[in-house]
């Protein structure tokens, strides 16, 4: 089901002419680049070669290892460039350096944990100190790369904190009070 | 990752019970944050690579956390205008003046129509699905699901495409013809191993859906026609029926998990299993109370004692009335997902040969 290139190049919506949706489609040049293939040279004869393939000019060192890589071998990470094989490896600096693509918010425990053991009050005894215990443990952990403030950590201390005293402004209280009935 | 990143928030942001999802821009690539209450998932889309942006025009019906908050005040305006209509109908007994006028309640019903007419009217009409799209993904952006925050989104991200980019010259409508969006596609298999011609194979059968609404309604209408019947059959029928539609609605859960139903199911499971989770923890704790009104009226039998015991009766007559009205809403809204899901459907975007 093709949709009207014509409107679509006018930028207007072209309607679907099965279901009636409209459609806005923004189309950008890298829609009509072409895929550019690695094509490594054949080394000459004294040249530097590919370690895995010995035919090929070597164009790079791996950063990690140091072994010659072709231009079809070198793995690109943002400014260095390593062999497949360490790549492969994923351990030393290319963990460091591979794009994190999930993450656990232990700030959002944080502040969660202190007001989610309000309904049941009892656990505040308990929670208020994991929380604080948490979030002492978590502080350095990356946070999400669009929060930039630890406030949610601040929030959650702050809390437990208070339930805490609570907790021991009450046991204190309550064992005055037993010492002068006695 | 580079923590030395900014990131500037681009227009839209979905915020559901569970899920969440917003889209960021860096100076050099896009970030989809698709977050999951205490996790998130990060796909990361570059400018230099995103090949197009697709918005087309769907019904988009999403509780987002705010009108749970709007419903949520609404209920507590509504238990507030109850309570002061009961007071001064006991005022009026007593022999004050009736104020004439319309009543609180009936304001806030009038609200709440229009209220959820709107969401209703908003998200049939002005709702969209985004993709975002690169040579080797096709992509739905969650957070873009309104028409004005999806030309917002696109109007705010186009310059810096085309500053990565540059921009399209000359005709180029008659050369996509030789190009292809988005990753290599893959015909399904209605399409690619039938003949032509040939009458693709039916969907499978919605059974947990058809269960689902079914207990739903029954458990409704089995509320209403069990009034005035002796107690102990409503203790005894209804709760058999809670257990039907809290299995019932697992099963829909499972079957959207399966990718047998469409998303908007799990919305209204998940939103059908609060009702029914509201609906035992009212039933337990009315119970209760009733039990200790009970034993305090046979310990020290006081007027105020038993006013109190009629008010509490009535007031749990009418929530539970309301819950079994909200049960066969829900079940009505299942029968309306299931014949919307019935029309021919289209195809997704990535199958057009843009």
């Amino acid at each position: 089901m093709p949709l009207p290139k014509e409107e679509l190049a006018a930028g207007e919506a072209a309607v679907c002419t099965l279901c009636g949706a409209a459609n806005r489609i923004r189309l950008f040049p890298a829609a009509f680049a072409r895929p550019t293939g690695a094509t490594p040279e054949m080394a000459a004869e004294g040249e530097a070669a590919c370690f895995d393939h010995p035919a090929k000019r070597a164009v790079a060192a791996c950063q990690q290892c140091g072994r010659f890589v072709c231009q079809l071998c070198a793995v690109r990470f943002g400014a260095e460039t390593w062999c497949p094989s360490c790549v492969a490896a994923g351990s030393g600096r290319a963990r460091v350096a591979s794009q994190v693509t999930a993450l656990t918010l232990f700030d959002s425990i944080t502040l969660t944990i202190p007001f989610a053991a309000l309904l049941f009050w009892p656990l505040t005894a308990l929670t208020a100190l994991c929380t604080v215990t948490l979030a002492a443990m978590t502080w350095r952990k990356p946070l999400s790369p669009v929060r930039r403030w630890r406030w949610r950590f601040l929030v959650g201390i702050g809390v437990s904190l208070v339930e805490m005293g609570l907790w021991i402004w009450l046991i204190a209280y309550l064992a005055i009070r037993a010492a002068t009935r006695r | 990752m580079a923590r030395s990143e900014r990131y500037r928030k681009l227009p839209g942001r979905r915020r559901g019970i569970f899920r969440g999802a917003s889209v960021w821009l860096a100076p050099d690539h896009v970030l989809l944050v698709k977050s999951l209450r205490f996790r998130e998932e990060y796909k990361r889309y570059y400018l230099r690579d995103i090949q197009a942006i697709a918005t087309a025009d769907a019904p988009r019906f999403h509780i987002s956390i705010r009108s749970v908050v709007l419903a949520l005040l609404w209920l507590y305006a509504y238990a507030v205008a109850a309570s002061m209509e009961r007071v001064s109908g006991a005022l009026v007994a007593g022999g004050m003046e009736r104020v004439s006028g319309m009543q609180g309640t009936t304001y806030l019903w009038i609200l709440a129509a229009v209220l959820v007419g709107a969401w209703a009217m908003i998200s049939a009409a002005f709702s969209c699905r985004c993709r975002i799209y690169t040579a080797v993904s096709s992509d739905e952006l969650p957070s873009v699901y309104r028409s004005w925050t999806a030309r917002r989104f696109v109007a705010e991200l186009e310059p810096h495409i085309a500053a990565a980019q540059g921009t399209l010259e000359g005709n180029w409508a008659e050369a996509v013809e030789s190009y292809t969006v988005g990753p290599p596609r893959t015909l399904p298999p209605d399409i690619t191993s039938g003949a032509p011609g040939s009458i693709p194979a039916d969907p499978p059968r919605p059974w947990a859906a058809y269960a689902f609404i079914t207990s739903l309604l029954a458990g409704g209408a089995a509320h209403f026609l069990l009034l005035g019947t002796p107690g102990w059959m409503a203790q005894w029928i209804l709760p058999l029926f809670t257990l039907c539609q809290a299995a019932s609605t697992v099963a829909v859960l499972v079957a959207c998990r399966r990718g047998e139903l469409r998303s908007a199911w799990r919305v209204l499971a998940v939103v059908a299993l609060i009702v029914i989770a509201l609906t035992y923890r009212a039933n337990y704790s009315f119970g209760m109370l009733g039990n200790i009104g009970q034993q305090s009226t046979q310990a020290s039998p006081t007027l105020a004692m038993q006013q109190l015991l009629a008010t509490l009766a009535r007031f749990a007559n009418i929530a539970t009335d309301f819950v079994a009205g909200l049960h066969v809403l829900l079940g009505l809204a299942g029968i309306l997902l299931l014949s919307a899901g019935r029309q021919p459907k289209p195809p997704s975007l990535a199958r057009l040969n843009i």
